[in-house]
This record gives C-alpha cells, sequence and structure tokens, in this order.
C-alpha cells in the first residue's frame, strides 16, 4: 500500500512537470488550430540557454529562466510572424516538425548529444511527510504549474487580450470584423506559447539530464498529453497529464520502468480511436 | 531557365518519358559492369533504399493525402523480420524479405484500423509515435531481438565486390518494383479513387467511393515496401539494432524525398531522393561534424514546405502553389 | 410509387434538435425542400444520403431500409446528392472527376469503354464538354455545380438530391441549372431540391415541404405553401399588428 502511495504521489508531481511542459503546446492548439511539433525542441533549447548562462557566466538559473523565457517569446512571435502564418493545419504541422529537427541536429552540432544537467544546489533535497518522499525540484515544478496556470486563466478571463483571444478561437472571421488584430492575436499567443515551452524546459532541466534528441521523446508524450486532455483545453492538459503521470509511474513501479515510456502512446492510440476529442476539448 | 524547364518538361512529361526511363535503367543495371569502384555501387543501392521508402510512402502520403510521420516503422519491421528468421533459423533474406514485407502489412492493419480515422495533422501527430514505440518494444524484447545489443547477422557468402553487386541488383529489383507499382496506381481506377480521397474524402464517399476500404489497402501497400527493402539492408549491413533501423530521421527522409520531387506523383519521389541524398552525402564528406546531413535535409523540408508546396514535378507541370 | 419514404427521423447534436421527427415522402417528380438558414435541410440530406445516422426513425428508398448504410452502398443503391459548395476533386480534370463516381459508383457492370462514353455524354449533357480535360480547380461556380449534377447523373441514379444549386448564380446562369434539373426529371429521375433561390424553386417544384427548427411545418403545392401563414412567420418572423 505504502509503495502504492509513494507511486501515485511520484505521478501527480511528473504528471505536473508533464503538464508544464504541455501547456504552451496546449495554447497554440486551442487558439489557432497548429500542432505545434517544435514545441519540445524549444524547450530544450531553453534548458541549453540556461545551462550555457550557468555554468559560463554563473547566471542563477532562475534568473537565466526568465531571460531564455523573454528570448523564446521574441522567436516564437518572429516565427509566426514571417514563416508559420503561410501554412495551416497539416502542413504548419510538417513545417513545424522539420523545425523541430533543425533546431535537434543544429543543436548537436553546437553542443554535442551528450547528456547535460542544470544544478541548482538548493533544490536537491526531498521533503518527508508521513513517511513519503517529496522531491523538492518536482515540488517547486508543480507549484510553477499551478501558478502558470492561474495566471493563463485569469488573463483569458479579466483582461482584454485574453477576450480578444477567446473570440478569436471562437470564429476569426467574426474577431477580426469586430475589430480584432487577428494577426496579432496569433503571433503573440504563438510567442507566449513557445515562451512557456522555455520556462517548462529549464524546469525540465533542473530535474533530469537532457540532450538534443530528448525532444523526439518529449513532443510524443506532449501530443498524448494534449489529445487524451483534448485539444485546446487547458484543464484538461492538467488532468490529462496527472493521470498519464500516475499511470506511468504505477507502471515503473509495478511492472518494469521501460515501458512506462509506452502508456502515453498506448492512450493517445486508444483516444484517438474511441473519442477523438479528448477528455474536455472539442471535437476533432 | 525556361529552357531548362521545357527540356526536363520534354522528358519527364511527355511521352519521351518512356525511353528516358527505359535509358536510366539500362545504365544502372550496367553500372557494375562499366565501375569497379565500390563506393559508386554502395552509394547507388543505399540511395535505391531510400528512394523505395520514399516511394512506398508516396502511395499513402502523396497519392491518398494520409501524411504518415512513422513510416520508419515498416522499415525497421522489415529489417528485423529478416534478420531474424536468418539468424534464428537460417533462411534466406532474399526469400524472407517478402515475408518482412507481410509482417509490415499486417502491422499497418492493426495500426491503420484505429488512425485512418483521423485528418489531416491528426494522422501525422498519431503516426508521429509509430518508430519509437517498435524502438522501445524491440530494445526490450530482448530474448527475441538481441535487445539494445542488436543482431548480427551471418555474412554473406560472397567476396564484398559480388556481394554488393548482388545487394544493388537486389535492392533495384525491389525500387523498380515500388516505381512500376506506382506508375500503375497513376493509371488505375484504384489510384484514381485514391486521388480522389486525397482531394475531398467525403465527397468521394459519396461518390460510391468505400473510402474506409481503399485508403487501408494503400496504407498496407505502402508499408510493404520500405520492409523489403529494410529486409535487404539488414542482410546487407549484417548488423542492425533498434536505434539504427527505427531512427524517426528515416521517415522524415520518406517525408522531404517526396516532397521535393513531388508527391503524388510516380517519378517526384524518386527526383526527391536523386537529388537530396546526393546532397546529404556531399554535406557529410565536406563537413564531417556529426548531425550537418540532417540538419541540411531539415532546412531544404522546411523551405520547400514554403516556396515549393507541389514539389518540383508539380512545378514543371505549372501547379507550383508557391506565392 | 414513392421512392424514398422518411419516417420519424430525428437526429440531436448535443442539445440542438436539428431533425425532429420529419415525416414524408418522395416520388418521380420534383420535391422542393425550403426553410430558413438552419432550419436542418442539409441535416436531412445527410440522413439520407448515410452520412449521419439518425438518433431514431427509419429511411427506406424503394421500400428497401437504407438507414445507417454508408453513403457510398446508398449512392450504388441509386442516390446521388450535390453539396451546397461543390465538392470537386479538385485535382482531378472533370472528365476523372465524373469517371471516378462511374467507376465506384455504379453496381451495374459496365465496361470501361462503355463508362468513358456514358461520361462523355453526361458532360455533354450538362455543357462542360468544352472542359473536359481542365483540372476541377479551373471551373468557376456555375460550371462547378455543373459538375456536381454530371457526377451524380453517372451512377444512374433513382433519385437525385440538389443542395441548393441556384445560390450563387447569376439568374441566366439560375434558369440554365433550373432547365437542366427539369431535364434530368423528365428522364424519370426524382429530385429532392433544398433551395433558397425562391423564384427558382417555385417554378419548377411540384411540391414543396417547408422546414423550421428541424420540423415540417408546411407540406403541399408551391401556391399553397407560399400563402400558409406558419410559413411566413417562419420567414418574417411575428406578423406586426
Amino acid at each position: 500500500m505504502n509503495l502504492f502511495i509513494q507511486a501515485v504521489i511520484t505521478g501527480v508531481l511528473v504528471g505536473g512537470i508533464y503538464a508544464l511542459v504541455t501547456l504552451g503546446l496546449t495554447l497554440i492548439f486551442g487558439v489557432m488550430d497548429i500542432g505545434n511539433a517544435a514545441q519540445a525542441a524549444f524547450a530544450i533549447l531553453a534548458a541549453y540557454i540556461v545551462y550555457w548562462l550557468s555554468s559560463l557566466y554563473h547566471v542563477d538559473p532562475f534568473i537565466g529562466m526568465i531571460l531564455a523565457t523573454g528570448l523564446l517569446f521574441v522567436m516564437g512571435f518572429y516565427l509566426y510572424k514571417y514563416i508559420v502564418y503561410k501554412t495551416s493545419g497539416l502542413m504548419a504541422f510538417a513545417l513545424l516538425y522539420f523545425l523541430s529537427i533543425f533546431l535537434e541536429s543544429t543543436m548537436v552540432f553546437v553542443w554535442g548529444n551528450t547528456y547535460r544537467g542544470i544544478k541548482v544546489p538548493y533544490l536537491s533535497g526531498s521533503l518527508q511527510i508521513y513517511g513519503y518522499y517529496i522531491p523538492l525540484d518536482r515540488f517547486i515544478g508543480f507549484l510553477m504549474v499551478s501558478a502558470v496556470l492561474a495566471i493563463i486563466a485569469y488573463v483569458l478571463k479579466y483582461t482584454y487580450f485574453g477576450k480578444a483571444i477567446r473570440a478569436t478561437m471562437q470564429n476569426p472571421y467574426a474577431a477580426a470584423l469586430m475589430g480584432i488584430n487577428v494577426d496579432r492575436i496569433y503571433q503573440v499567443t504563438f510567442g507566449i506559447g513557445i515562451a512557456l515551452s522555455g520556462i517548462a524546459g529549464v524546469i525540465l532541466g533542473t530535474i533530469y539530464s537532457f540532450y538534443p534528441s530528448l525532444q523526439g521523446v518529449w513532443i510524443g508524450l506532449m501530443f498524448a498529453i494534449v489529445v487524451f486532455g483534448g485539444m485546446g483545453s487547458l484543464s484538461g492538459t492538467l488532468i490529462g497529464s496527472i493521470i498519464i503521470g500516475i499511470i506511468s509511474s504505477l507502471v515503473a513501479t509495478y511492472v518494469s520502468s521501460v515501458w512506462a515510456p509506452l502508456v502515453a502512446y498506448v492512450i493517445l492510440v486508444l483516444t484517438l480511436w474511441i473519442k477523438p476529442s479528448g477528455i474536455k476539448g472539442r471535437k476533432i | 531557365m525556361s529552357f531548362t524547364r521545357s527540356l526536363i518538361k520534354k522528358c519527364l512529361v511527355s511521352k519521351n518519358k518512356k525511353y528516358v526511363v527505359f535509358i536510366l535503367t539500362a545504365l544502372t543495371l550496367s553500372l557494375p559492369l562499366l565501375s569497379s569502384e565500390i563506393f559508386y555501387i554502395d552509394f547507388l543501392l543505399v540511395l535505391f533504399m531510400y528512394a523505395t521508402i520514399a516511394v512506398g510512402w508516396n502511395i499513402i502520403g502523396g497519392y491518398t493525402g494520409y501524411v504518415s510521420f512513422g513510416h520508419v516503422a515498416f522499415f525497421g519491421l522489415g529489417a528485423y523480420t529478416t534478420a531474424i528468421l536468418l539468424v534464428r533459423f537460417g533462411l534466406s533474406p532474399f526469400v524472407t524479405c517478402i515475408l518482412g514485407g507481410v509482417v509490415a502489412i499486417v502491422f499497418a492493419l492493426l495500426i491503420g484500423i484505429p488512425t485512418l480515422k483521423l485528418k489531416g495533422a491528426y494522422f501525422a501527430i498519431a503516426t508521429l509515435g509509430l518508430g519509437f514505440v517498435l524502438q522501445l518494444l524491440f530494445l526490450n524484447l530482448g530474448s527475441l531481438t538481441g535487445g539494445g545489443e542488436g543482431l548480427s547477422l551471418p555474412l554473406p557468402p560472397w567476396d564484398i565486390k559480388t556481394s554488393v553487386e548482388i545487394f544493388y541488383y537486389a535492392m533495384f529489383i525491389v525500387f523498380l518494383a515500388s516505381v512500376l507499382t506506382t506508375y500503375w496506381l497513376e493509371h488505375s481506377r484504384f489510384g484514381l479513387a485514391l486521388k480522389c480521397i486525397r482531394d475531398d474524402e467525403l465527397s468521394a464517399e459519396t461518390s460510391g467511393i468505400p473510402t474506409a476500404k481503399l485508403k487501408t489497402m494503400a496504407f498496407l501497400l505502402s508499408a510493404f515496401f520500405p520492409a523489403v527493402s529494410g529486409g535487404l539492408f539488414s542482410y546487407y549491413a549484417t548488423y542492425i539494432d533498434p536505434i539504427t533501423v527505427f531512427d524517426p530521421k528515416i521517415s522524415m527522409y520518406a517525408i522531404v524525398f517526396s516532397m521535393l520531387g513531388g508527391s503524388g506523383s510516380v517519378l517526384g519521389p524518386v527526383i526527391g531522393s536523386i537529388i537530396l541524398y546526393s546532397v546529404a552525402q556531399t554535406a557529410r564528406y565536406l563537413i564531417t561534424a556529426p548531425g550537418v546531413d540532417v540538419m541540411v535535409f531539415s532546412a531544404i523540408a522546411v523551405a520547400v514546405i514554403i516556396y515549393l508546396p507541389e514539389g518540383i514535378v508539380g512545378f514543371l507541370k505549372g501547379r507550383s502553389g508557391a506565392k | 410509387m414513392s421512392l424514398l419514404k422518411v419516417i420519424n427521423c430525428w437526429k440531436l447534436f448535443g442539445g440542438l434538435k436539428a431533425l425532429q421527427n420529419v415525416n414524408f415522402e418522395a416520388d418521380q417528380g420534383i420535391l422542393g425542400i425550403i426553410g430558413p438558414n438552419g432550419a436542418g435541410k442539409t441535416t436531412l440530406f445527410n440522413v439520407i444520403t448515410g452520412v449521419y445516422k439518425p438518433d431514431k426513425g427509419k429511411v427506406f428508398l424503394k421500400n428497401r431500409d437504407i438507414t445507417g448504410l454508408s453513403p457510398h452502398t446508398i449512392r450504388r443503391l441509386g442516390i446521388s446528392r450535390t453539396f451546397q459548395i461543390p465538392r470537386p476533386f479538385i485535382n482531378e480534370t472533370v472528365f476523372e472527376n465524373v469517371l471516378a463516381a462511374g467507376f465506384f459508383g455504379r453496381v451495374d457492370k459496365v465496361s470501361k469503354k462503355e463508362l468513358i462514353e456514358e461520361t462523355e455524354k453526361i458532360l455533354e449533357f450538362v455543357g462542360l464538354i468544352d472542359k473536359r480535360d481542365e483540372e476541377a480547380s479551373s471551373l468557376n461556380i456555375h460550371q462547378r455545380k455543373l459538375l456536381e449534377i454530371a457526377r451524380g447523373l453517372i451512377t444512374k441514379p433513382i433519385l437525385l438530391l440538389v443542395d441548393e444549386i441556384a445560390s450563387g448564380l447569376t439568374p441566366a446562369e439560375v434558369d440554365n441549372v433550373v432547365s437542366l434539373i427539369k431535364k434530368v426529371n423528365e428522364k424519370g429521375i426524382g429530385v429532392i431540391w433544398i433551395e433558397h433561390v425562391m423564384r427558382a424553386i417555385m417554378k419548377a417544384a411540384e411540391r414543396i415541404i417547408v422546414l423550421d427548427y428541424g420540423k415540417i411545418i408546411s407540406e403541399g403545392s408551391p401556391e399553397k405553401v407560399a400563402k400558409d401563414p406558419l410559413v411566413i412567420r417562419a420567414y418574417l418572423g411575428e406578423e406586426i399588428a
């Protein structure tokens, strides 16, 4: 029983990290119906930037995270403005997929395909509650995803910009007629989506070791979460992440950790087969 | 430019195509007699392999409009089927590579049933993880597959030169079979139905085309050829492991080669393969750092999507969608 | 004899009742279906052609239950349709568009040569023979609508469902498609015709059904329907006293 509870706790915390990585993908999917296959590559890129800043210039990882996030926003904004806008649907997905391979191979070229890790000495311990271990770094990650989710929910619900995004989501043509600059909404959303993956990548880099090709592993997991939770649904992403996190953790505990990565793919295919709209999402 | 264009057009689009293809085939067949350099023969052999994967991919991705991002799964399955049958049962790869194709067809059926219901990017997403999943399975089913250590195959019983030539002809036959299959597709009712599905699936269905059945058949057919070429590859390479034969980049090559040449045409994937494989090998030769060829590929792929979405063949037919 | 019978058909989309207990019969004449936007007209076509399964109710073609069959089967049994916004196979030629339907949508044994001849005859009939070898993407809206009819006719249907063929056309083009559909009907093919352009449908239809909020609110000759206060209210809202 103790083993079970520990596995569930680990699963929930890992699910939180999954959610953090996937939020940007969900946002871009929901607002502009683009499957951003380059999302994980940008996350790894952010992790490298922070690693590089902290190991060469001794910049604190959290300061580095803010810098990397800002940089990624700018990259996302202009990427959409000058390239991605020309495509949609399948072609946009393919474009971003090839971009992810380009980023990956460039990172291999620049940094090599070896394992790196961002060291944060003050986050290396574990909390212990009623005899169960809660690793501090994962716990902080979980808090961050909650905070980011709360901020996004607030922005979407109460600000002018958020209302404009929601209007655009529902009907871009009508939104344009109402005087909303739809192109600008898309550019900013894409920027925010990419920037979110930056935050996630850094958190990821402090918890796990990373290397450029890891993006290929993560993007599969992220798409599984988005599809399972429901395209474009933020709460669906959180719930889906935690469920996939718990199942993976249980599989790792009771079967073998080598099969845990399979969980996400099986869930992806089953969701697409049985209920393509996911737990909470709109219809495909 | 316009002169070159009309010249190539004359070679490719008009009735002269037959002769051009014939001459190229004759040249290809006689190459081992003309050159004693193993390097060139090996170069073409691997080119035929990639071209076969691309031509196979083109049946579902180009003709039917279901863009698979996981075709490496079929290549790897073919490679492993042949390797296992040789290592464990001593069966000849030149026969069992066909069995590898059959295994890939069965797997494609299993995957196709849930995923071919999906449209556009969703099908792409569903197939994205295929190679990864099989890689994981083959890494961890050690007793049968040799796990991460891979499988070493017995060496072919010929000297190197003869061996390379035999594989060269074998790979060429598979390649030719795949091209002839798409040529038949281009001129058959089945192919016309696939193109209708690509253009408008609902309209195809209400026109009387049994879309679910036909697109599944297209998927199975497109899985077959990559698997057969994978089977030959495993014997030629004499060693395979899950990381090599389920490398997701092979899926990418299939897509990029087809797209650059022009997907949904007979010669598009072939032309794309010739150009890009040559470019990649040159890049690898000039710059020895890892990942350079992949970098070049992906950059070209991005450029093709933006500037030449109909590919070279589409461009020559004056059907360029570029703005 | 009635060709098509729709009995107690219901179709729900979540909470929206797109079709509520729809009952009607169609014979060999031209049956018009009118109604405000969102009244469920196209949904009705989708239920008849098998694109949607009705939640309740049955559809019979010549006394054969076709409810829930796949669209391509229903097409082969003899119901062709055209789409409101034409959906040609955009990268194929006009000829191939029609031929493809002929290859797959027919149950009678017909040789390829005969089919090619018939395809050309039909292209001549609708007036697209000049465009035979052009890609469908090069056609204008009027030609695309003609192509939809040609593609519908190649399978020798019992019944042709026509969805708003006159919308978006110039008056001269409207006259052209109206006379074409009348000619189709004279060949003995039953026609069910959804239309917003009243000038076209009132002239051509023998009988009209009016749908509103998924229900049939009126049925009868064009003259009778036009005077029905329920119909006037559905189109114009409550009468101002």
